[in-house]
This record gives structure tokens, C-alpha cells and sequence, in this order.
């Protein structure tokens, strides 16, 4: 750990909080044992929902609360904590590796819930291969099931793929093919490299950099290069890009985020001196064990391998 | 009063706690100045598909900018 590196950690409470999207990790438990996992440690109890809610009633403005874990939906209460979301009137989003969205029952639920919004991890696309050679299980049956249900549904959708070298670095044009097969014409693609923090399979230096992400996309995506960095420093939405990520439409001219087919290429790598993904990022921040409010990559790093 | 409108205030107050009045969405104000951003926008569209079952043009909505634009546009589901 390189704790002396990370400079720029700090807490905040509730009220105090600058942080749009925050981080809540409900539950460190998973019903999966991923490859490349930020917060392997399994022994954390579940987020007390009462202080959650203390903790939303309490933050400065509306803000993007992303549930997340371990696997959010290993928590029993998992629909009580989104519903808390909306009670206070912030933002939601489910970040899920989909296995129990493959039930409707369950969709339905978190539909019932008020959530409409939910991001769904798809590093191996449809292809079992690489669901076992990243994620150690083959599941793509389920996560298909989980995608037909959401759409059915009509939830926004994002999904999010982890490029591993020499595994599944066809993963960009996989995932059009696969969206073509399902009829899925809206949805936001985040596509990143391996992160090293907490468990990875891909060292630094074997990691595919953010140039040869944008390479695999335009390749694999019917756009040039040049139209997918002419987005790196573009102001989309009042807002400029994160500094570690290109977000652009693939249909050009597309004004519509999640409308369409958008990618979002981002870089987890941690090949700078602090050692985390987006150093100093302001935009996203994580719930700590004391409710306080902390940079997420920063803390991430300061507690790899604990909460 | 239209279908298609009522569903826009309802989704409003609903899903993003905004109140719409026929007086703020007529005066043509952009998005953000009524406090509806990038997101609230695809939620609202959404969640009026949805509600309403009917499909919106990608083509159609890469030119609305304001919500009364929008109303306009569902108007024609009437």
C-alpha cells in the first residue's frame, strides 16, 4: 500500500458533501468471486440502512447514489435501500453483475422499488470463455436473461465490460453483435481496462492502455480514432469529461445520453504515482464506514484489502 | 387539458421531484434551467414512453431542447 502517495484524502459529512455521484456499498457480500475485484474482503457487515437514510437526509443537494457492493442484491433489503434513494429525493443507480436480475420476480422488484436505472456488468459479453477466464463463471445464459428482463421493463441501461488482455479483447464488437441479436438500441457501453486495486489479474505494465482502448472501439465499432478522441476534452452536458475517460455517441450527432448507443472508454489503470484510477477526481465520491463522505478512488486504496 | 402533458407533470413531480406548471413549461426554458439535466432528461423521456406506451424518434429528440419542445412532441400522441 502507498498510502504516503495518496495526498489529496479527505473526509467530509453529509452536509458538507461535493461529491455528484457517491458510492454506497451496501453489502460486501457476492454470489461471484470476479477475477479483477476492488473489494474482495468479504467479512464487512452490511450497511445499516437507518443510517443510511440518516446519511441521505442529511447531504447538501440531489445526488447520484450509485448502490453498489461487493453485489448489491445480496443484501436482502437491497429494494428498501433504493427506495430510501428516492425518498429523499436523490438519484439512483444499481451497479449489478445481473445474476439475480435473470428472475423477473426480481425485476419487478427494483422496478416496484422506483429504480429505473441499472448498470450491469458484462465482461464476458455472451461468450462463457471469458466469463470463466475473468469472472470464473459461466453465466452468460444469466446475464442475457437479466438484459431480456430489463428491457422488458424498460430500464436505462448501462453496461460495463473490463478489457483483459489475451481474453477478450473483442469484447467491443461482441457486445454490438450481441445488442443487434437482442433488439437493444439504447444503452451506454463502459468499456475499461483492468483496475489494480484489491484483486486483479493484469499487472501495470501488461494492462491495455487507454489509446489501445480507443483502438479496440474503433476497430470493433464502425468510428475512426480521431471521431473518438475529438470527444477526450469535448463539454457534453454542461459538464466536461472526466479526465480518465471519453464518453461519446456512436451514432454521430446523437444529443441524447443513454439514447442511442453511447460508449463510455474510461481508465482504471494505475499506471500514475498515486496508484489509483483518476487521482484528485471531485466527481465521485464513497460512503465510509463512518458515513462520512470520502474520494472514492483515494479511499478505495487506503483501505485495499479491508472495507 | 392533454393527455401527453398531464403525463410530463406527473412523471416530473414523481421521478425527479420537479413541479411542471403549464406556465413553466410554456415559457420555453432550456432543460437546466428548470433544473432538469443530461439524466432527469432520459428519465422523463422514459418514463413517458413507458407510461404512455409510445415510442419516441432518436432523430426527433436530438433537436429538443427545452421541455416545451418535448410537449410539443407528445402532443402529437394525443
Amino acid at each position: 500500500m502507498h498510502v504516503e502517495k495518496i495526498v489529496n484524502y479527505y473526509e467530509q459529512s453529509p452536509e458538507e458533501n461535493t461529491f455528484m455521484d457517491i458510492m454506497a456499498d451496501i453489502t460486501h457480500k457476492c454470489n461471484m468471486t470476479c477475477k479483477n475485484c476492488y473489494i474482495p474482503n468479504r467479512d464487512v457487515p452490511d450497511m445499516d440502512l437507518e443510517k443510511f437514510r440518516d446519511f441521505l437526509s442529511r447531504l447538501d443537494g440531489r445526488c447520484m447514489i450509485r448502490i453498489v457492493g461487493a453485489e448489491p442484491t445480496m443484501n436482502p433489503r437491497c429494494d428498501d435501500y433504493i427506495k430510501a434513494v428516492f425518498e429523499f429525493e436523490h438519484r439512483c443507480i444499481l451497479l449489478t453483475n445481473g445474476l439475480r436480475l435473470a428472475h423477473k420476480s426480481y425485476v419487478d422488484k427494483i422496478h416496484d422499488s422506483g429504480l429505473r436505472h441499472v448498470y450491469l456488468s458484462l465482461n464476458g459479453v455472451d461468450n462463457d470463455d471469458w466469463y470463466e477466464a475473468i469472472d470464473e463463471l459461466r453465466c452468460a445464459e444469466k446475464k442475457i436473461s437479466a438484459l431480456r428482463n430489463l428491457k422488458k421493463r424498460k430500464f436505462i441501461l448501462d453496461t460495463g465490460t473490463i478489457i483483459v488482455p489475451g481474453v477478450n479483447e473483442d469484447a467491443p464488437g461482441a457486445l454490438l453483435e450481441l445488442f443487434d441479436k437482442e433488439n437493444i438500441n439504447n444503452v451506454l457501453m463502459r468499456i475499461k481496462n483492468v483496475g489494480q486495486l484489491g484483486r486483479y489479474q493484469t499487472e501495470v505494465d501488461d494492462n491495455v492502455k487507454l489509446n489501445q482502448l480507443v483502438k479496440l472501439c474503433a476497430e470493433q465499432m464502425d468510428v475512426s480514432e480521431d471521431y473518438i478522441n475529438s470527444f477526450r476534452d469535448a463539454k457534453l452536458y454542461g459538464m466536461y469529461q472526466e479526465s480518465n475517460s471519453i464518453l461519446f455517441p456512436l451514432r454521430e450527432g446523437n444529443k441524447v445520453l443513454n439514447r442511442g448507443r453511447w460508449v463510455k472508454i474510461t481508465n482504471w489503470d494505475t499506471d500514475n504515482e498515486s496508484g489509483i484510477p483518476d487521482p484528485n477526481s471531485q466527481r465521485r465520491g464513497r460512503i465510509t464506514e463512518n458515513f462520512t463522505v470520502a474520494p472514492l478512488y483515494e479511499h478505495i486504496k487506503m483501505n485495499e484489502g479491508g472495507y | 387539458m392533454s393527455k401527453t402533458r398531464n403525463a410530463i407533470k406527473k412523471i416530473a413531480i414523481d421521478r425527479l421531484s420537479i413541479e411542471l406548471t403549464d406556465e413553466i413549461i410554456d415559457s420555453g426554458k432550456a432543460f437546466k434551467d428548470i433544473g432538469v439535466d443530461s439524466l432527469d432528461a432520459i428519465e422523463l423521456v422514459v418514463s413517458v414512453e413507458d407510461e404512455l406506451d409510445i415510442e419516441l424518434s432518436d432523430e426527433r429528440l436530438d433537436d429538443i431542447e427545452n421541455i416545451k419542445q418535448l410537449a410539443d412532441y407528445l402532443a402529437e400522441f394525443d
